[in-house]
């Protein structure tokens, strides 16, 4: 069941402007997207997973978004933190930057990605990101436009002066 | 007709390697290691090196004639610090290698290691391995000689 954002959440988004803001949330759409595409090709293992006393791969799927290293956004039932899913794949946040991270928090979904011995590789990870990372810009584009337009002047100037490296008056 | 394929590449470029390949003589399998008795895959006590690559995905780039080929490496060790050892020769050999044509007349112009790096057990015969995810940009036709 879908939970609202945190208050830690809440508190982080306060602190952004506009433009960070729209990209955050454009990127949550798109990691949204593709997360619905790896789950729907994600393969079926819930024999495996009630052997393992695990929940099926598909119901562990998760989205995170961060902007200068701090949660901004987030959906599925246990957002893949810095934790196994992310610090695995060599994820790191960089200072300034929005990052977006979709993963699956079962122990067991690296498996199924990168295959056993008795079990060759069914990859539903990769492939749903290299299908939906072509189409960011149809995410982050309306994302930013919506939010420049509700944002109010004085934030507009603080934003494009941050941008620009222009202090503001 | 050859095949110009970024994983036979990736497992040529493996056996030429000599760490892999005195870790492993011919054991770098593509998709899935070989079973039967004297195969790759033995019981706790009885484990034995090997390598198995293969796809994750491999995107054509529209309107041009190159691949994005992400790849997986599986490096099998006899415990956790042999199958590190083994991963990162496997890693060595494709980090921030730059422009070569094969003999299959496919060219690579890049590889990089990409993610992965981690250790786990195989759930079923509980053999450390290593994997990692190696990124390699090629062409999908011949270079002319």
């Amino acid at each position: 069941m879908a939970k609202g954002p945190t208050k830690r959440v809440v508190m982080n988004r306060a602190a952004l402007d506009a433009m960070a803001l729209g990209l955050a949330d454009g990127l949550l759409a798109m990691g949204t997207a593709i997360l619905e595409d790896a789950v729907a090709h994600a393969p079926h293992d819930e024999e495996k997973a009630a052997e393992r006393g695990v929940a099926p791969m598909r119901e562990t799927g998760g989205v995170y978004v961060e902007v200068n290293g701090r949660k901004v956004g987030g959906n599925g039932n246990k957002p893949p933190s810095r934790t196994r899913s992310t610090r695995m794949g060599g994820y790191r946040s960089v200072k300034g930057a929005a990052s977006m991270a979709v993963g699956f928090g079962s122990p067991i979904a690296h498996f199924a990605e990168l295959g056993t011995v008795k079990e060759n590789a069914r990859p539903f990870l990769t492939p749903a990101f290299d299908r939906g990372l072509p189409g960011a810009s149809d995410f982050v584009l309306p994302a930013v436009g919506k939010r420049l337009r509700e944002a109010p002047p004085s934030e507009l100037e603080r934003g494009l002066g941050a941008l620009l490296g222009v202090k503001s008056r | 007709m050859t095949l110009l394929s970024p994983l036979a590449q990736a497992i040529a470029e493996l056996l030429a390697d000599t760490a892999v390949k005195a870790k492993v003589a011919d054991r770098v399998r593509p998709i899935e290691p070989t079973g039967g008795t004297n195969g790759d895959v033995q019981p706790p006590g009885s484990w034995k090196r090997f390598v198995v690559a293969g796809y994750l995905d491999a995107p054509e780039r529209p309107g041009l004639p190159v691949v994005d080929a992400a790849l997986f490496i599986r490096a099998y060790g006899t415990s956790f610090p042999d199958a590190e050892a083994l991963l990162e020769d496997c890693r060595a050999v494709f980090r921030r290698k730059g422009p070569r044509v094969a003999t299959s007349r496919l060219g690579v112009y890049r590889s990089d290691v990409t993610g992965g790096g981690a250790l786990d057990k195989d759930p079923d015969t509980a053999q450390p391995y290593g994997y990692t995810v190696i990124t390699m940009i090629a062409t999908t036709a011949a270079v002319p000689a």
